[in-house]
């Protein structure tokens, strides 16, 4: 159905006011996803309607709230630093999952390796489902890193890969950026040779989510979007 | 209420997973969040788990806020409320009997947001807006946004036809949109 700003901005304020029912909610949600004019009425009515929140009294809750908040964003045991405990890297189970879909994946994404002396690298990022994310692959015959994005960022922000510290944290105690990743698509990155050999050591990649152009910081700023650790094939 | 600046730079830390930060976040902001849950949900058990799910969110999601979308405030707020209406949604509902908070508490210079040095031109111009409407346009939209009741549920609790609450609330957000727009 084509929908007119008029008939948008009406359902944007009724969906804000919270008046739609559930299927109407979802047709409604369903063309927010894409519908950036609508995205838009919405946001503004939303600011209209802070002015609701911003009157409500104040109740404080009990103690016991905290307490099991506490808990459930609680770091797991570190061993060496912040920078080299996998719980700081949030998508323990995209880790978990890495290996098998390499293995899967790797007659698909990859040219077949020839009998010589190559090898052939590769991790594959997973979302919780196990759908690929990014694939980050490198041959011993390359001095590019090859990255696949098959997702892509929101409009104002990059992907960037990060090699992370090195279980000893001898060489490294914070991570070290690989680069931006392709906003969708393939693209190769050029590596020092420091960086290949330490890639080819099954160091730990991840990728963060930053704002447009890379982190402003020599670290990741942004949230972990997943954790891999390169495999030889 | 906490200044904006202080929560927006408490919630730049969050996402740099700053635990001291996300704590001094919850001192300020639990008490308003937690107010609106139990406002909506009602039972106290459930609106402080509400309330420990949304700061779960808060935490991990923190990265994502982003100023010029408004104050840090609201976007907690809006989080919050999401939860508690997807919440709601969720459970099989008992008739609501909410009645909406006095109109004319609003408009209380004491005790009103009109008053806030934080509120915006543009929001005391959105309240004066809604203090034209029909009583019933404007008590349509208060419970819709205060308590999440649906158009069917709408109806029940205002006793009219389904139409009728549809095109109350309708007509009450096209004036209101008129008139900020004046």
């Amino acid at each position: 159905m084509d929908w007119d700003p008029q008939l948008k901005n009406t359902l944007a304020g009724e969906f804000v006011a919270g008046a739609m029912d559930d299927a109407a909610r979802r047709t409604f949600e369903d063309r927010l996803a894409w519908d950036d004019e609508l995205r838009d009425a919405v946001n503004t009515w939303e600011r209209r309607f802070d002015v609701f929140a911003e009157a409500l009294p104040e109740v404080k809750p009990p103690k016991r709230v905290w307490k099991s908040i506490e808990r459930r964003i609680a770091p797991e045991p570190v061993s060496g630093g912040l920078w080299g405990s996998l719980a700081f890297w949030r998508s323990a189970a995209a880790f978990a999952t890495v290996a098998a879909v390499a293995l899967g994946l790797s007659s698909m994404l990859l040219k077949p390796v020839d009998g010589g002396a190559k090898t052939v690298y590769v991790a594959v990022f997973t979302d919780e489902k196990a759908n690929p994310l990014f694939v980050v692959s490198q041959s011993s015959d390359s001095d590019d890193m090859r990255v696949r994005a098959l997702t892509h960022p929101e409009a104002d922000k990059s992907y960037e890969l990060w090699l992370l510290p090195d279980k000893e944290q001898k060489q490294r105690t914070q991570p070290v950026s690989l680069g931006l990743m392709p906003e969708g698509g393939a693209e190769n990155l050029r590596l020092s040779k420091n960086l290949r050999d330490a890639i080819r050591e099954a160091a730990g990649l991840a990728v963060s989510l930053e704002p447009y152009g890379g982190s402003p910081k020599p670290v990741p700023t942004g949230p972990v979007k997943g954790v891999a650790t390169m495999v030889a094939l | 209420m906490a200044d904006p600046e202080v929560l927006q730079h408490l919630l730049f830390q969050c996402a740099r997973e700053d635990r001291n930060a996300f704590s001094r976040l919850y001192q300020l902001t639990s008490p308003k969040l937690f107010s609106f849950l139990l406002r909506i949900l009602k039972k106290p058990d459930l609106a402080e788990d509400a309330l420990q799910e949304v700061f779960l969110k808060i935490w991990h999601r923190a990265a994502d806020y982003r100023p010029d979308r408004g104050a840090p405030i609201n976007w907690l707020m809006r989080i919050t409320r999401n939860h508690a209406l997807d919440r709601l949604r969720r459970t099989a509902r008992e008739p609501r009997t909410e009645e909406p908070p006095e109109w004319e508490e609003w408009l209380s210079p004491d005790a009103g947001p009109v008053d806030q040095a934080s509120t915006s031109a543009d929001m005391t111009r959105f309240v004066e807006c809604l203090d034209e409407l029909q009583e019933e346009q404007r008590k349509s939209l208060l419970l819709a946004y205060y308590y999440g009741y649906t158009h069917d549920e709408l109806a029940d609790t205002m006793k009219a036809p389904l139409g009728t609450v549809k095109s109350w609330v309708r007509r009450g957000l096209q004036r209101v949109k008129a008139c900020i727009e004046q």
